[in-house]
């Protein structure tokens, strides 16, 4: 994360700014790494002024025991820094009733990343040579087998990559945001996935997993999916579209090309951010302010969003971002939404992602899947703290 | 026979050093002196967080969100028995360990019989076997992983296009049965190495004596194995056999790899399961009760081995 | 191969030699088919790992693959190295040595203990600490780390050492005592008799004895150390007090780049294989050694 949100050059930009000041920066291996912090702040110890979280959701557990900042209670919002000149809601995706838990950082969406080469192979370009939008998931299905290359009865390339590894029920509330308009019940705050426009959608992917176009590899290595489309193995993956560019440079540019998956570009998809969290233990809690404000929130966001399609929450930045892909993202940005903030979301993920590939494999059928699902979400913690 | 008499090893035999009184009451002090310096690492480590861990698991204590753990008696225990999640990962512990103890205790016997063969290339086939030891398991899982991906993996490389087999060839992590099938090859792979050192030290322990005597005897071959060699083998048989069940029943990193424990929950062990309560959902209290069931499992399987060693080699006796 | 076989084979054979020849060349045959498959099997991911490292990026996703690289390059040795890789190494080693020779050195004070000097609740404590090795270590890292929190032991080298020897403690203690007890009594009641002291007969008389154990519980400690990955990522944070098996996770980037991966898992078995190669000639005179003592 340090290479992708080119760290160093922000560091070099405040400490240049701000002589006598020195920042390091450390790289933590994954989120486990946050427990052992979270252990040492609630013993008023850290060794961290600031931490960078990959989505800024998990940060809001750490409201509870009042270890990290609330940034309403700072003067971060000032200046260049403040509110309004972030894109669209992204602010509200790091914060909980009038908490900002978090600053959010490099906005990330899920859509489809697709491999135009395969689509003008398949003869699927309309008249202007592009990828035609998909209406339904069934005429995505028939994109994607249309794509589907079979040695016999082997498949030997699937035509779509779903992410149905550790980000499975991410990539269920995107899909069902963008069929449906929403993933909660009436109630605007329950989660779930038992409706007519999902059981449709499941309906797709089964059939697609057993005729063996949609491959399910992300089962064991969730970066399946994207290795094999950075290495131009792949016409189309779902999950976050942010990894479009990062293809460019393998398929060509003018092939890598962000599909709205059905409905996202009147619906919306799941929108997220990594978050910025200041622990309360810190004790260089103003410079810690100082360092996101300048160093962080500065133009350098606009060289990640070109390098990574993590895109500047600042709207100054987002403007200057040129790209083939900038406008579809943008559209899909404004409408996106976050995940459900409850603090049993980490049970959600990891229970859900198992039931889904349970029935993804034949294991259970639909009825029970999505019932076991329901209950799952009913027995959850949904409140934040 | 004459054989066994030589073999004094095994455990609980202290009877046999009884010399007078002043002698044992002097060995009385200098024992636990010989034993105190690593019992004291074992007790600030292991002990302390052992007994710490204990308490916690009859509490309801979730480490980000409560302030102190909140005594609940045995409901973690109750919980757990109730836990589809945790009785699934109880099962598929169970038939990982199974697999494992088998596959490793067999073929490492195997192994080390045919390696005590000195035959030629001995040294070359030796490192062989031992050398997937040294690598450390998350890497080899990397490794494993890697080499069974579907499409630019070794494995269905082989399989179809060397060996023309392509029917053959499936996306061996994605499927339930193969899943399991290939993280047991994995824990195999990474530990028949040293299970075949412990039974070459054993087998090299067996006197000359006693392989002399099989010859005049006229043993010969596959009897010589069967009637000499095997039992001479029971005190290791303890030993590999406590390494490989506490192995077998404590796998974690090779599903984490290779797997994260799907498709579904098919490769969920027991292990993952506290790891992911313990820090992912921070359920510290649930967690512990789940790592003592699995203990309590452990151990009693230990002992169990303990035991059946030691009334086979007092029968021999 | 024939005539060797026989060679070998003249020493031991004392009666009916003709016969026997003919039925231990097929033995033999088989029993070297057997051991080919098995080699073959264990190498093969170690040696298409080593071949991946020298490959490009581009190569490594070919389909179909290709076993020997097209063209060799050193650019995955040169990424893996350039990144905190001599950090990781450093600790690693501090972190083995130090662990290995610590829990020799209190495996086999305490096995003796166990094995010869037998004290009231003796094989309770044992029991006690055989339970240790059952309970998953997950469990134990909560405490472990609020301890070493406490007394500022986190992100050190100490701090990863000490555990480690404890956690490789209880095994090593089964297989000092084992060692112990199969030396005969015999051996050390005459080192009594000479007026030997209980350290002494225990330094001079029963240790060079126990090789074979010692032998083992270096392997086993060296690798478990060297591979160890749960309390090592557990407690440190920092990058420059993380040994290789946790700062290796730090050099995937986004997504493991494989050849980079390739050349990181060489790297890091590199050192291991060579200490069993130089070892590996102790190995085997410390397991043969058990043969004379009989």
């Amino acid at each position: 994360m340090i290479e992708k949100f080119h760290m160093a050059d922000m560091v070099d930009k405040f400490e240049a700014a701000n002589p006598g000041k020195t920042v390091t920066i450390v790289e933590y291996p994954d989120n486990q790494a946050l427990s052992n912090f979270a252990l040492q702040w609630s013993q008023d110890k850290s060794s961290q002024d600031i931490v960078v979280v990959d989505g800024a959701s998990v940060a809001v557990q750490f409201l509870a025991k009042d270890l990290i900042v609330d940034f309403n209670k700072t003067d971060f919002f000032q200046g260049p820094t403040a509110k309004e000149n972030f894109v669209g809601e992204t602010l509200a995706y790091d914060s909980l009733g009038d908490v900002q838990f978090a600053i959010p950082i490099g906005l990330e969406t899920y859509n489809i990343s697709a491999n135009k080469t395969y689509f003008a192979e398949a003869g699927l370009l309309d008249a202007d040579g592009n990828i035609p939008e998909p209406k339904d998931w069934d005429e995505l299905y028939d994109m994607a087998a249309a794509m589907t290359v079979r040695d016999g009865n082997t498949v030997t390339r699937p035509g779509m990559t779903i992410q149905w590894g550790p980000n499975a029920v991410s990539t269920m509330i995107a899909v069902e945001q963008a069929v449906r308009g929403s993933f909660y019940k009436d109630d605007d705050k329950t989660l779930t996935f038992d409706t007519k426009e999902m059981r449709d959608v499941l309906e797709v992917w089964k059939k697609g997993v057993d005729a063996g176009v949609f491959s399910i590899d992300t089962f064991a290595n969730k970066d399946a999916g994207r290795s094999n489309f950075n290495a131009g193995n792949i016409p189309m993956v779902l999950e976050t579209a942010a990894h479009v560019p990062e293809a460019a440079p393998t398929i060509g540019e003018e092939n890598s090309v962000v599909l709205a998956m059905p409905g996202s570009m009147t619906n919306g998809s799941y929108g997220f951010t990594a978050g910025v969290i200041v622990p309360s233990a810190s004790k260089n809690q103003d410079l810690a302010i100082k360092f996101i404000q300048e160093g962080m929130m500065s133009d350098v966001q606009v060289a990640v969003g070109l390098e990574w399609g993590k895109l500047p929450v600042i709207k100054d930045y987002f403007d200057q971002i040129d790209a083939p892909w900038k406008t579809a993202m943008y559209d899909l940005v404004k409408i996106s939404k976050p995940a459900p903030m409850y603090r049993d979301l980490p049970e959600i993920q990891v229970t859900g992602k198992q039931l889904l590939q349970e029935y993804l494999t034949g294991a259970k059928d639909v009825d029970t899947f999505l019932t076991e699902f329901e209950a799952l979400i009913e027995k959850s913690n949904k409140n934040a703290d | 026979m004459v054989i066994t008499a030589v073999r004094p090893t095994l455990p609980d035999e202290p009877v046999r050093t009884r010399p007078d009184k002043v002698g044992k009451r002097r060995k009385f002090s200098s024992g636990v002196l010989f034993i105190l310096p690593a019992f004291l690492f074992i007790f600030v480590f292991m002990l302390y967080p052992l007994v710490s861990s204990g308490y916690m698991s009859f509490t309801e204590y979730n480490f980000v969100y409560d302030d102190a753990p909140k005594f609940i008696g045995l409901d973690n225990y109750f919980a757990a028995f109730q836990d589809p999640l945790f009785t699934t990962a109880l099962r598929n512990t169970f038939v990982y360990g199974v697999f494992f103890f088998v596959t490793v205790m067999a073929s490492s016997l195997v192994i080390a019989l045919l390696l005590f063969q000195k035959l030629r290339f001995n040294a070359f086939y030796r490192s062989a076997v031992f050398v997937p030891i040294v690598v450390p398991l998350s890497l080899a899982g990397l490794v494993f992983l890697w080499i069974l991906q579907p499409n630019y993996g070794l494995l269905n490389h082989i399989l179809g296009d060397v060996l023309n087999m392509p029917f053959l060839a499936q996306p061996w992590l994605s499927n339930a049965d193969t899943a399991m099938a290939s993280i047991i090859v994995l824990g195999a792979w990474a530990s028949i190495g040293f299970v075949t050192i412990l039974f070459l030290a054993g087998l090299q322990g067996i006197s000359q004596d006693t392989l002399e005597a099989a010859e005049m005897d006229g043993a010969a071959g596959i009897k010589k194995v069967f009637h000499i060699i095997l039992p001479s083998l029971r005190e290791t048989y303890v030993l590999t056999g406590t390494w490989t069940i506490i192995h077998a029943l404590k796998v974690f990193v090779e599903p984490m790899v290779m797997t994260d424990g799907g498709p579904g929950t098919s490769t969920l062990v027991v292990y993952q399961q506290v790891y992911l309560t313990a820090f992912t959902y921070f359920d510290m209290g649930y967690a512990s009760a789940m790592g003592y069931i699995l203990g309590l499992i452990i151990l009693v399987l230990v002992v169990l081995n303990f035991f059946i060693g030691k009334i086979r080699a007092d029968k021999d006796a | 191969m024939l005539r060797a076989a026989q060679r070998r084979e003249q020493a031991p054979i004392q009666e009916s030699k003709r016969r026997k020849v003919k039925s231990s060349f097929l033995s033999k045959f088989w029993f070297h088919l057997v051991l080919i498959v098995l080699a073959v099997l264990f190498l093969a991911p170690l040696v298409y790992i080593l071949l991946n490292s020298f490959k490009s990026a581009d190569e490594i996703f070919q389909v179909p693959q290709s076993i020997l690289p097209k063209e060799w390059t050193l650019e995955n040795y040169a990424a893996a190295i350039s990144k905190g890789f001599i950090d990781y190494f450093r600790n690693s080693v501090v972190i083995t040595v130090g662990g290995v020779l610590l829990t020799v050195l209190l495996s086999s004070l305490a096995g003796y203990g166990f094995a010869k000097l037998p004290f009231r609740g003796a094989n309770f404590v044992l029991l006690t600490i055989v339970a240790t090795l059952t309970v998953p270590l997950v469990i134990f890292l909560v405490p472990m780390y609020l301890m070493e929190n406490e007394v500022g032991l986190l992100d050190t080298n100490l701090g990863l050492l000490l555990p480690n020897v404890a956690v490789s403690l209880p095994f090593a203690i089964l297989i000092m005592r084992a060692s112990f007890i199969a030396i005969p009594k015999e051996i050390e009641e005459s080192a009594t008799m000479d007026g030997a002291g209980v350290l002494r007969r225990w330094w001079a008389v029963m240790l060079p004895m126990a090789r074979n154990g010692m032998v083992l519980v270096v392997i086993m400690t060296s690798y478990a150390i060297w591979g160890e990955y749960t309390i090592a990522k557990a407690l440190t944070m920092d990058p420059a007090a993380m040994p290789l098996s946790v700062g290796l996770t730090l050099l995937k980037g986004e997504v493991w780049q494989y050849g980079i991966l390739a050349a990181v898992i060489v790297l890091a078995m590199l050192p291991p294989i060579i200490i069993f190669i130089i070892f590996q000639k102790h190995i085997v005179a410390g397991v043969a050694q058990g043969a004379v003592k009989g």
